[in-house]
């Protein structure tokens, strides 16, 4: 196994995905690239938005803890990932807690990815699997 | 003057041809001339002798007898005791005796004479009978026949011939007529003697002259006929030719009109001496009438010391010559000596013999006037020289000035010069300088001796017209002339009114010649009087021929149409007003429909011609015809229709109805309806009366509607009736009724309905089958990626470890490439989903230079491996409209397939070019790679999946895709390849 890099880029990343497998090729390819520190994983949008509420009801001002980038899966059971970012971008005042949002989905249909930029032009539409390459421009 | 055809009053002839006693005592002497070829009556002679010598002859008895009573002695009566027992009564028998003797005498000397006439009168006839019938102009001469009465009881039935001329034998075409009756001599033409009798019986009654026309069938022309009676028993038929008679007439009238009005007297004497013509003016000079002077010696007008005058002017005429305006006296009526001017000329018939003559008189008594006369008339002509409202100016030879008047003064040609009318001034210096010389040249003239009379136009500037009648006559003493005499009258206001009576004439002429209506004018002969432009072009149309004024209209009609022509022109001739429609059809057998009207012309009530007026009625005729057939055709199509069509009024009768309510209702009711029957009352079944009758009480409230009906069990299932209210007055009378049978209609519609909600039904199927594929696609696409898009990222993942064991490392790299391609059909199997379900994507402007720079950052690593060069030339264009993620997708395949298909042998090369055409942006996308056969594989090149190299990972899909992109944007695709060459594709963007 090479080493993995250990000047991580960014402080916390949180994934959600409901497919434990796509978490865990995920997970693996942010640690291998030292992506971030931190990685945070979620198998459902509800119980991201959950996790993020207790983050902020916690730690307070203590913003080293919140996110810096969220991937999130677009095809979830209960609350698929744009009702996510919407839900998100209601909850959470963006002076607080202002990640970087990654749509990363295995879904290649231009629908997607039109619906994506609808929501807002700063979120980023990626397709899987993630590559080094791709983390390298992130 | 030998035209001269003295009226033939009754009253003339009666005095020289009647020979019974009844008038003998009526002072008649009169010469009658007819025209001198035919016959020349000296009557006169004949009844005045007849009446004196009979006279005389019994006067002479009468003192014969007296002469030899005196010689016999009184004595001898004596011995007639018993008639005369006194001596006084023998003188009386004697006297007795005497008268009867003499009026035996005069009667039986009457009867000579008579006798003795008649033998002179046949005589004359005779003489004339070698006289020729016709003439040198070609007319015939006076035809004369005398004839007697033949009675049967008291109605005339024929009549005799007793002397008839050589020409009414020729016009008559009778030969040894006299003595015969006529009935004997013209059995063969009975219609027109029928009326010659009529007018005989007529004769015979009233004794008036009678004229008649009469067409002769041997000679064909008319004649004119005068029948007149001389006395009782007696009449005379007298026949000229219809022409000359005419013109005799005429000529005659215009003499005698002459004679009539002049103012000198005019008489005429025979060679006796005897009176034979007498003028008004010779009545009012010597006061005799023109009864009493007719047959009067002439001597009685001269004075007894002045007889030898009269010898002298005979011997004088015997020669030959004139006697002009000789002074001398005559005796008036009641013996006033007056003094006349007389000039006798010598009167000749056309043989040249001499028949008498004519002497001109004129009283002369006026110039012998008295001083004190004188003085009066100078004034009177002052008087009259000074009021006269023409303007006189007399002027002498020098043209000075001499006299002249008021109206001179103010005429304004006189007063237009450089000097002021008054006596003794040069008078041309008083004209306007302008017209002297005209005026100059007239002058001369009358100096010349001529009298001119002259109009003139002499408007001044101011242009007034002003219009002047100047005449010059000039003044003679002792045949010199030494004066010119000017009259100037102002005939503005004449010539003015002439202007305008010429220029309403002028309208009407043009009204006459513009006309669309053809208009002939003819006289009473038929003959074209006038006629206009129209008319000269119908002519020439329907019979081909040019009319021309004074021929016959006869002469210019196809002969079929005289007989007709003929006939309505005697009906206008009697007053009848003629109107026909007539079709002519001409050799291009094009067919003319001519309007004729032909009227009566009036002048004083009386018919002097016609006037024809056509018009040339084609158009109407045919769209009359149009119109017939019209409703020939709707009648028809009303009768054909299988729609029953009837119409009813508002007590339900029927009015009206066609061939197929006919026969519903035979089938109905089991016979034909009949007009005005009811229809609540048997004229339809009930059932369906009763199923109308809400339908029939709207239409009678005036609603014009169309209702479907349904008559279950009925051959009519479904009917549409349709409601037409007949109005009259405002008021609905009736109504009209449509009724169709649409059973089939309605059923086919219902088959149709039921069809059409089959096919929506398996269009719905269809559509959500289509929608259920496309959802099947789409998430099987969607679920497929997901585990490849795993596969891969552990692929990935392996990346990251050492693997020592060379056989698991090809295996893991067989994995990774099945997911790749795997991937990579997944997602252009979604692309080509998205193209679909996506006809009218986005459209914007893209530049090509750019999608080139990105595509080849994109494969940058690769191109650079296998030194492979492109060449761009995008000066033409490099702008096109077209969607971003297509174009991208495409320029990305495009540049994929050229490194895909390269050519090992050599480097890459790759030439991109643009082009704008009328319609299209084309791109050019050239490489040198390995090429195709084009004609091999052109048909399968764009479809899915074809693949026609087996080298490299191709998979077919990307031209499909490219072709699919570029044609639901409107553009196509093409290529041009050769093998081991290299190949081409031609892009087409829709220029926008």
């Amino acid at each position: 196994m090479k080493e993995p890099n250990t000047k991580f880029r960014y402080e916390n990343v949180l994934l959600i995905d409901d497919m434990e497998l796509d978490n865990f090729i995920n997970k693996k390819l942010l640690e291998i690239n030292g992506f971030s520190k931190n990685i945070y994983v979620n198998t459902s949008a509800t119980a991201a938005l959950e996790f993020l509420k207790n983050l902020v009801t916690i730690s307070r001002q203590e913003s080293k803890m919140y996110p810096d980038v969220i991937f999130v899966d677009i095809n979830m059971p209960m609350m698929d990932g744009f009702q996510f970012i919407k839900e998100f971008k209601r909850l959470f005042d963006p002076k607080i807690i202002d990640p970087k949002l990654i749509v990363l989905t295995s879904s290649i249909f231009q629908n997607d990815r039109q619906k994506t930029l609808e929501i807002s032009e700063n979120i980023v539409f990626l397709n899987k699997p993630l590559t080094k390459e791709i983390l390298e421009k992130l | 003057m030998r035209h001269i055809m003295p009226r033939l009053s009754l009253k003339s002839f009666s005095g020289f041809l009647n020979l019974g006693a009844w008038n003998a005592f009526f002072p008649v002497y009169r010469r009658v001339r007819t025209k001198d070829s035919v016959l020349k009556y000296r009557v006169g002679l004949s009844m005045h002798s007849v009446k004196q010598k009979s006279i005389v002859l019994g006067f002479t008895c009468l003192a014969a007898c007296l002469a030899i009573l005196i010689l016999l002695r009184p004595n001898l009566l004596k011995q007639f005791p018993v008639l005369f027992e006194k001596e006084g009564n023998s003188l009386l028998m004697g006297i007795g005796i005497s008268i009867l003797t003499s009026t035996l005498a005069t009667i039986l000397s009457h009867y000579f004479f008579k006798i003795l006439f008649i033998a002179k009168l046949r005589r004359e006839l005779n003489s004339k009978a070698s006289v020729e019938t016709q003439n040198k102009e070609g007319n015939f001469d006076q035809g004369f026949a005398y004839c007697r009465f033949i009675k049967e009881g008291d109605v005339v039935n024929d009549f005799k011939f007793i002397h008839i001329n050589k020409v009414l034998n020729a016009i008559l075409s009778i030969q040894g007529a006299e003595g015969k009756k006529a009935s004997e001599l013209f059995s063969d033409h009975k219609s027109y003697l029928g009326c010659v009798f009529d007018s005989i019986q007529e004769l015979e009654k009233t004794a008036q002259v009678i004229k008649l026309e009469y067409k002769s069938p041997n000679v064909d022309r008319w004649f004119g006929v005068t029948l007149y009676s001389p006395g009782p028993g007696y009449f005379c038929f007298q026949m000229e030719d219809a022409l000359v008679s005419e013109k005799l007439s005429e000529q005659g009238a215009l003499l005698a009109a002459i004679i009539n009005t002049s103012k000198d007297a005019i008489f005429s004497k025979d060679v006796n001496g005897l009176i034979t013509s007498w003028n008004p003016a010779a009545e009012k000079l010597f006061e005799y009438t023109q009864e009493e002077a007719l047959g009067m010696p002439v001597k009685r007008l001269v004075p007894e010391n002045l007889k030898h005058e009269l010898e002298l002017e005979e011997s004088k005429i015997k020669q030959g010559e004139n006697i002009t305006f000789v002074e001398t006296k005559r005796l008036t009526k009641s013996g006033q000596l007056i003094s006349v001017a007389l000039s006798v000329s010598p009167l000749t018939n056309k043989e040249g013999e001499r028949i008498g003559a004519s002497i001109t008189g004129r009283n002369s008594t006026e110039t012998k006037i008295t001083e004190s006369g004188i003085n009066k008339s100078v004034s009177n002509h002052k008087a009259i020289f000074e009021n006269s409202s023409e303007a006189f100016v007399l002027i002498d030879r020098n043209f000075i000035l001499q006299e002249y008047n008021t109206k001179a003064q103010n005429n304004a040609l006189l007063n237009q010069g450089s000097k002021k009318l008054h006596k003794g001034v040069y008078l041309i210096d008083c004209i306007a300088l302008g017209r002297r010389e005209g005026f100059l040249r007239l002058l001369e003239r009358a100096l010349a001796g001529e009298t001119i009379e002259h109009e003139a136009d002499c408007s001044s500037a101011d242009e007034n017209p002003y219009w002047l009648r100047c005449s010059f006559k000039p003044v003679l003493k002792n045949e010199v002339v030494e004066a010119v005499f000017l009259s100037l009258l102002d005939i503005t206001k004449n010539r003015l009114a002439e202007a305008k009576l010429k220029e309403s004439e002028g309208n009407l002429r043009a009204i006459f010649e513009n006309s669309s209506q053809g208009f002939v004018l003819l006289d009473a002969e038929g003959k074209i009087k006038a006629f206009n432009q129209e008319t000269l072009h119908l002519g020439l149309t329907l019979f081909g021929t040019k009319m021309q004024i004074g021929s016959p209209l006869f002469d210019f009609v196809a002969p079929s149409r005289i007989a007709f022509l003929n006939y309505a022109l005697l009906k206008a001739s009697q007053g009848e007003t003629i109107e026909y429609r007539r079709e002519f059809v001409l050799e291009s057998l094009t067919c003319i429909w001519v309007e004729v009207v032909i009227r009566p012309v009036y002048s004083e009530n009386k018919v002097i011609g016609s006037c024809i007026s056509a018009i040339d009625v084609t158009e109407k005729v045919i769209n009359e015809q149009e119109k017939e057939f019209d409703r020939k055709n709707l009648e028809s199509l009303i009768n054909n229709t299988n729609d029953l069509i009837f119409s009813i009024d508002r007590d339900f009768k029927l009015i009206s109805y066609n061939k197929a309510f006919a026969d519903f209702n035979q089938l109905e009711i089991g016979r034909p309806n009949i007009i005005g029957e009811s229809m609540a009352q048997g004229g339809l079944t009930k059932h369906l009366f009763d199923t109308h009758l809400p339908l029939l009480k709207r239409a009678f409230d005036g609603e014009t509607f169309t209702q479907v009906i349904k008559n279950a069990g009925h051959q009519y299932g479904w009917s549409e009736a349709s409601f037409f209210p007949i109005v009259q007055n405002d008021d609905v009378i009736g109504t009209a009724c449509f009724i169709r049978n649409i059973t089939e209609r309605i059923e086919n519609e219902r088959l149709i309905n039921k069809n059409n909600e089959e096919k929506e039904k398996l269009f719905q199927i269809l559509t959500h089958n289509v929608k259920d594929l496309q959802q099947f696609a789409y998430i099987t696409s969607h679920n497929l990626r997901g585990p490849v898009a795993n596969l891969l990222g552990l692929a990935n993942l392996l990346d990251n470890y050492d693997l020592e064991d060379q056989t698991l490392i090809q295996i893991l790299d067989g994995i990774k490439s099945s997911a790749l391609r795997f991937d990579e059909t997944i997602r252009d199997l979604s692309n080509i989903l998205t193209i679909k379900d996506n006809p009218s994507a986005q459209v914007e402007e893209l530049q090509f230079s750019k999608a080139i720079e990105q595509a080849k950052t994109q494969s940058a690593p690769l191109l650079k491996e296998l030194n492979a060069k492109i060449m761009v030339d995008f000066s033409m264009t490099d702008t096109v409209v077209f969607n971003r993620a297509y174009f991208e997708s495409i320029i990305t395949n495009l540049l994929s397939n050229a490194i895909k298909y390269r050519a090992k042998e050599r480097p890459l090369i790759i030439k991109i070019t643009s082009q704008i055409t009328e319609n299209w942006i084309v791109f050019k996308f050239h490489d040198n790679g390995i090429g195709m056969d084009v004609n091999l594989h052109k048909e399968k090149l764009f479809k899915l999946y074809q693949r026609f190299h087996s080298i490299g990972e191709g998979k077919g899909l990307g031209l499909f895709l490219i072709k699919s992109q570029l044609e639901t944007l409107g553009g196509a695709i093409n290529v041009e390849s050769t093998v081991n060459k290299g190949t081409e594709f031609i892009l087409q963007f829709k220029k926008y």
